[in-house]
């Protein structure tokens, strides 16, 4: 009688069960593909944010040698670029701290300090770059720091092959504000 | 009405956007909307030179060299809406005579002045630049959220980038230098008014002051305060003018080999809200100046309103003339004090004897700038 009534209990709880069975399946594909997306996103934001610190980086070994090449050079025909003077060393050593030993863990802390370190990395590698008479943009993932001059478009790689946009059809965040529209002055 | 308008310059533009008087000098710059920077004599009112052909779009602001010791040139800094800060030299050879000492300003065709250098780097419009009291430092901030620190060589034509700052969250409406010390103070349309100083070599936000409801356009400073003190005012987009007093300064403790990004004890100011000025403005308020000679404040905005103000007790400010429609239907820009250069031609009342007569090193006018083009000088007339 018992194993009878087990073999058809089943049939009171379908409703139930089908709802459950959905769930679990549910339930794995999106730990399955939430685990995958999660990893490329992971690894995509943490390569952009990271390359960048790394491009400083290598901008900073090279300024380094520079100014290293131009203190033992004695040749003034040597094509290097001058120094200017003790302050760009300062700053650029400055420079080389901000970018080292960012930490790297995806704390609350460190991704704070992450961006206070290269929101100032960003603004003291123009400083330095023009310091040192470096006309090559400093080329972030994201945009790009400029340096000597603003005739240096050749920004972002536009897939489409069009111009780039022009300086006057700038979209100003505060536009509500009428006063900063008039200033903008499209003309 | 204790203030009447004196004269007007038609200065023949849409906009005057700024105005800046020498300060030793009888001369006016005025930042205009077509792309040049107009200078009159305070002596005539005559135009004495237009600097233009190097912008490409109006100027927001303008800002004159402190003389220093031997440097006895005239330079006018322009900032413009085109991203790039100009430098401009009267060429003191050529134009021997100080200006003003023609009787006719209008024979004498205007001056030529020349174009030195081009300060460029800020990624879009530059909307403010300012000298610091003794000339060394020339700080231009614009709406790329930061604020730049130039420093000039002997020649005004190799200015050096020593700081790019980004503290602001938006905007930069404004840059003003301490009249004493290498304190420079920013303004914005985050709300907030920053400060920065030099911490061993590396410029550093000092300090913030928060308390506006809204864009903070315009700030001066006190030029009366004693040693070691800092007073400046503020006007903003939430129709009030306030002062605000710097109460402490701490930190900097001997940490001379730390570099300063990971200094424990960073310099920091600590600046506190003494007053709100009586509330006239029905508008954004877009300027507001303080006087050095008199200790007065002048604040002009959107609504067309001139109010000026007096301090009659350390934090308690009155009015003590307003002016509507200082500029007919249109919003002003700017509003400076200078002093007063050209003297009355004839003092008509005979029965002014009794009344001394007030002396024109003290007097002071107040001149402004609207959308109307016009630049119109105004005086606070002495009660007695």
């Amino acid at each position: 009688m018992d194993a009878e009534d087990d073999l058809f209990d089943s049939l009171l709880t379908l409703e139930t069960s089908f709802y459950q069975q959905g769930y679990n399946e549910g339930l794995n594909d999106g730990l399955r593909s939430g685990t995958s997306e999660g990893t490329q996103f992971g690894l995509q934001t943490g390569f952009q944010r990271f390359v960048s610190v790394g491009i400083l980086q290598g901008r900073c070994r090279v300024w380094k040698e520079l100014s290293n090449a131009t203190h033992s050079s004695s040749n003034p025909a040597d094509d290097v670029v001058p120094v200017g003077g003790g302050r760009s060393t300062k700053q650029l050593q400055v420079l080389t701290e901000l970018v080292t030993g960012i930490p790297t863990e995806n704390t609350e802390d460190a991704v704070d300090e992450y961006e206070s370190r290269l929101k100032r990395a960003k603004a003291r590698a123009k400083v330095v770059a023009r310091l040192l008479k470096d006309p090559t943009p400093v080329r972030l993932e994201e945009d790009v720091v400029q340096v000597l001059g603003r005739d240096e478009e050749e920004i972002i790689e536009n897939a489409t092959g069009l111009e780039p946009v022009e300086e006057h059809n700038h979209v100003h965040e505060d536009t509500s504000d009428i006063r900063a529209a008039m200033e903008i002055e499209i003309s | 009405m204790p203030i009447k308008q004196v004269h007007s310059i038609p200065a023949h533009v849409d906009r005057i956007w700024n105005l800046a008087p020498h300060p030793t000098l009888p001369l006016l710059a005025a930042a205009t909307s077509d792309k040049s920077a107009q200078i009159y004599s305070l002596n005539t009112y005559f135009p004495v030179a237009q600097l233009d052909g190097n912008h490409k779009r109006s100027i927001r602001s303008v800002s004159w060299k402190p003389k220093s010791g031997s440097n006895s040139e005239v330079v006018l800094a322009t900032a413009s809406f085109d991203g790039s800060v100009g430098i401009w030299i009267r060429d003191s050879e050529r134009y021997v005579q100080e200006v003003g000492s023609t009787g006719d300003g209008g024979s004498i065709g205007l001056e030529e002045w020349e174009f030195v250098a081009s300060l460029e780097g800020h990624e879009n419009e530059v909307k403010c630049v300012d000298w610091s009291c003794d000339g060394t430092h020339l700080a231009s901030c614009s709406r790329d959220k930061s604020v730049w620190i130039w420093e000039a060589d002997e020649d005004n034509e190799e200015f050096e980038c020593l700081a790019v700052l980004q503290d602001h969250t938006q905007d930069v409406k404004h840059v003003a230098w301490h009249p004493n010390e290498d304190l420079l103070a920013s303004a914005s349309y985050d709300d907030t008014i920053r400060l920065w100083r030099e911490d061993d070599d590396d410029w550093v936000c000092s300090g913030e002051i928060i308390g506006h409801r809204s864009t903070v356009w315009c700030i001066d400073f006190d030029k009366a305060t004693g040693e070691g003190e800092a007073r400046l005012v503020s006007c903003s987009a939430d129709e009030t003018v306030r002062v605000w007093s710097r109460e402490s300064i701490t930190g900097n403790t001997a940490h001379r080999d730390i570099p300063s990004t990971f200094r424990s004890d960073p310099i920091s100011e600590n600046w506190q809200q003494e007053a709100i000025l009586p509330q006239r403005h029905s508008g954004p308020i877009y300027a507001v100046s303080w006087s050095g000679q008199s200790g007065r404040i002048v604040s002009v905005g959107a609504d067309g309103l001139l109010v000026v103000y007096q301090e009659v007790k350390t934090g308690e400010w009155v009015v003590i003339a307003e002016e509507e429609d200082a500029h007919s239907v249109f919003e002003i820009n700017t509003a400076v004090w200078s002093r007063k250069w050209k003297s009355t031609a004839s003092h008509g009342q005979e029965g002014d004897a009794e009344k001394a007569a007030p002396n024109p090193e003290e007097e002071e006018i107040i001149i402004t700038g609207g959308d109307d083009g016009n630049i119109n000088i105004w005086e606070v007339t002495f009660q007695t």
